[in-house]
């Protein structure tokens, strides 16, 4: 085909490229409407995202573990997404010393830890629970249960399903030795493979028989007791219910599914339908709102430990949580009564206690089929946030793009609007006091924009007021504003509300600094108490029949004395050449900078971090700490003091880290 | 500058996602990014290699997000409004040109992208790229070569089966 043919035919096939006229009208008037400044831009959410709002309130959960508490006194600390798995994949949680283990539909079981991830063994497996001193997993894969000695990696099977009509699954350590299991009887003749039987069983041995101690599902036993709580079936819908191990006595906990209790036997967390009467037929997945409860194992108290906002498309308010009714997916709603088709944003499943019994471990999916599943881990203390916390809990929220734990920590939740560039990298707690009668926090915002030079600095008040859930951001004002961005021609312009000053003229970097062929300066960090700018020098590839390859300089420049000294030069990453800085982060302190890097001659989504030590004039590539093998991408994520978040992608996952740069540890968030 | 490049980030976009649900979401979020940088940075001496860059790199941060090729309904798309004969010539064109599109490496489709769909000069798509005018200019004559090369070995696989 002749290139006057193609062109005909590219502008064709442009021409089908339909804008959407509507959007565009729509767009055009949000925009006329706008008149605001800076500040009032990060307290704004778009429009669509106002219609999830839910209050989630930061109440806390509790230093479980504290005497004398109940699930009701329990206060969220934290909120933190760390793995993010592949789509619908991920099956079943647990949890020792810090390391989490996840069986992953058709990869295998991961590991999860300070030094990242790994995959552990190929076998797939559908359930797991780990012995308390963390050495044994007990499994399950198609209807067989078994053990995973960690340290040996010997597999051992305990008891074989037929993979027909008996099934063996959701095994539970009760103690050394012991464990309770379920086993399902499916009936043959039935082609939806009903099942005919669902009983919990507790293994005692080889020697011994197992004992029948419940009809019922997803046994957990409670530590130090002999009474475990299960899932029972009734005519109101699934119960979980607490039943003493040799008298069979009962009480129930409260609707819901999926109990896990405490290890110091406590508390109980499960998932729990907030929405009362899900729709009939194929609507009832799509109508529920489900979150993680936590309840005292005696059944006094409970309350929601994650929030689920509405999804986008319906606007209406939620129905009220807590003690409504909750009926399984597999039974009929009444007839006539109505029901919302739109359910909650996220999913919940297999919540499972740390086993310092401090966090709630979950995996969350939107509700969306085919959408990734997250690992989330709830950090629970009895304890309200300070207002310093609280602002800290919101400006990580921001920078993580947590949205709706960002919101939970609003007063309100008017337009907000978060996108990818510009995007914070980090901030600084200044300070607080009160004025007016109303605590304040003072703090300093970052802003980068990837791959350009463009930094922002931003100071800004947070009012707090106190609530009976802890302290809620009610207003902000703008303090300072400094941004500092540059031109195609090497112009370095610093603004200050409102003020210009010229940092670097064109032409001003040193000759010896350049390279002979094109280079631009791609993306800088400044740090005014040190009259620090950083900058990454590109040096770009010639393909005009040069040699020059695509190399990275890291540029200090001191703008008070206009000095300029060279501080690291990346021409390689490995054997890998045409080396190209995507992005550059500075600690608030200024005493680290993290620059994400690739290579033109790997993988299109390879990257890496190299992260600089000013002081030590020294330079680290954490993933050198890493266990992971098979790294597609290692990226910067923001500075929180001088402990970097970054983000490790291997095998389809990626996991959420910290690179502590002062003494070059790895730990997770 | 929404009025004049509204339609050229669009199409960039949604020839980029191949979902008109998320071009209208992601076209929503860089006409967002560009009012607040604009509002607070200084006018960018190249505005449509300027919101192109913020366009870009939103794509780009989506695909990170989740990896998704061209869907059916795009590819179809390109089949509209076509006459019957002139469709099915098209049509079997413009498959064979996204095909083509679709061999080439990542940097020279979105140098094609930029250049046709999104209507850029060659200046301003060295701008977003970080390459030099000449460079670009030489890049888009030797991808149109090597484009025609591609739609012609498919055109003649297609009438060879066809």
């Amino acid at each position: 085909m002749d290139e006057q043919k193609l062109e005909k035919t590219l502008a064709a096939m442009k021409e089908r490229l339909t804008v959407n006229t509507a959007l565009k009208d729509e767009l055009r008037t949000v925009f006329r409407r706008k008149r605001r400044r800076a500040l009032a831009a990060k307290w704004s959410l778009a429009a669509a995202a106002a219609a999830f709002l839910s209050v989630f309130v930061l109440n806390g959960l509790p230093g479980v573990g504290l005497p004398g508490v109940n699930a009701a006194a329990l206060r969220v600390q934290n909120q933190v997404s760390f793995v993010e798995i592949g789509s619908g994949s991920a099956l079943n949680v647990a949890e020792h010393d810090g390391k989490v283990y996840v069986p992953v539909a058709g990869e295998g079981l991961f590991v999860y830890g300070g030094a990242g991830f790994h995959r552990l063994a190929d076998r797939e497996l559908s359930d797991l629970s780990i012995s308390r001193d963390g050495r044994q997993l007990l499994w399950a894969a198609g209807g067989t249960v078994g053990t995973y000695d960690i340290q040996s990696g010997v597999w051992r099977e305990l008891l074989k399903g037929d993979g027909r009509e008996v099934f063996y699954e959701q095994p539970a350590w009760s103690e050394e030795g012991r464990f309770l299991y379920v086993r399902k009887l499916l009936d043959p003749g039935n082609r939806e493979e009903r099942v005919a039987e669902s009983a919990i069983y507790e293994w005692r041995g080889e020697a011994e028989p197992p004992r029948k101690l419940a009809e019922g599902r997803s046994p957990a036993p409670v530590p130090g007791r002999s009474a475990f709580l299960y899932e029972k079936a009734g005519e109101q819908g699934i119960h979980i219910i607490f039943r003493e191990t040799d008298s069979g006595e009962e009480r129930e906990i409260d609707r819901g599914r999926s109990p896990s209790v405490s290890p110091d036997g406590r508390y109980v967390a499960y998932v729990k339908n907030d929405r009362p009467g899900p729709p009939a037929g194929g609507q009832a997945e799509a109508g529920r709102v489900e979150n993680v409860w936590v309840a005292d194992t005696e059944g006094e108290t409970r309350r929601p430990v994650t929030s689920n906002p509405l999804r986008p498309e319906e606007d209406g308010p939620l129905d009220p949580p807590a003690s409504q009714d909750e009926r399984p997916a597999q039974t009929p709603a009444e007839e006539g009564r109505s029901a919302p088709e739109q359910g909650g944003l996220y999913r919940y499943a297999s919540p499972t206690w740390s086993s310092d019994s401090h966090s709630v471990f979950a995996l969350r999916s939107l509700s969306d089929e085919g959408a990734k599943v997250s690992l989330i881990r709830l950090d629970l203390s009895t304890r309200t946030l300070t207002p310093v916390e609280t602002v800290r809990a919101f400006e990580q929220a921001v920078i993580q793009r947590d949205l709706d734990f960002a919101r939970s920590l609003l007063m309100e939740q008017p337009d907000f609007f978060i996108g990818s560039n510009p995007h914070r990298v980090s901030y600084t707690i200044l300070g607080s006091g009160t004025a007016n009668g109303r605590p304040y926090v003072d703090v300093e915002e970052y802003w980068s924009y990837t791959a350009n030079p463009y930094y922002g600095i931003q100071k800004v008040r947070y009012e707090l007021e106190a609530t009976d859930w802890g302290y809620v951001l009610n207003g902000g004002e703008l303090l300072d504003d400094v941004l500092v961005t540059g031109t195609e021609d090497g112009r370095l312009t610093l603004e200050r509300n409102g003020q210009e000053e010229v940092l670097l003229d064109p032409g001003e970097l040193p000759r010896e600094l350049l390279p002979p062929g094109p280079s631009r300066i791609s993306s800088l960090a400044y740090v005014p108490s040190r009259n620090l700018l950083l900058l990454t020098l590109q040096v770009l590839q010639d393909e005009t029949g040069g040699k020059q390859q695509a190399a990275v300089k890291l540029i200090r420049y001191d703008t008070k004395e206009r000095t300029f000294e060279l501080l690291e030069e990346r021409a390689k990453l490995g054997e890998a050449a045409n080396v190209g800085a995507e992005a550059i982060l500075v600690s608030p302190d200024g005493r680290f900078a993290a620059l994400d890097l690739f290579s033109d001659d790997e993988p299109a989504e390879r990257s890496h971090i190299l992260v600089y030590d000013l002081e030590e004039k020294r330079a680290d590539l954490p993933e050198t700490e890493l266990t992971a093998v098979g790294l597609e991408a290692v990226r910067t994520h923001y500075w929180n003091g001088t402990n970097l978040h970054f983000t490790v992608k291997s095998h389809g996952q990626t996991m959420h880290l910290v690179w502590d740069a002062v003494r070059r540890t790895l730990s997770t968030p | 500058m929404y009025e004049a490049y509204f339609d050229d980030v669009y199409r960039y976009v949604l020839y980029k996602t191949g979902s008109k649900w998320d071009t209208d979401d992601l076209v929503s979020e860089v006409f967002h990014k560009a009012y607040r940088s604009y509002s607070s940075a200084k006018q960018p001496e190249n505005a449509k290699a300027w919101v192109m860059t913020i366009a870009r790199h939103t794509v780009i941060d989506h695909y990170r997000k989740r990896k998704e090729t061209v869907s059916a309904d795009i590819l179809e798309s390109f089949a509209q409004d076509f006459s019957v004969e002139e469709k099915v010539e098209h049509a079997v064109e413009v498959d064979c040109l996204h095909k083509a599109l679709a061999y080439l490496p990542d940097e020279d489709r979105e140098v094609m992208t930029l250049r046709y769909f999104a209507e850029m000069k060659h200046r301003e798509i060295g701008a977003v790229l970080g390459k030099q005018e000449d460079t670009v200019k030489t890049r888009v004559s030797r991808l149109l070569r090597k484009l025609g090369g591609l739609v012609k070995g498919c055109l003649e696989g297609k009438n060879a089966h066809g």
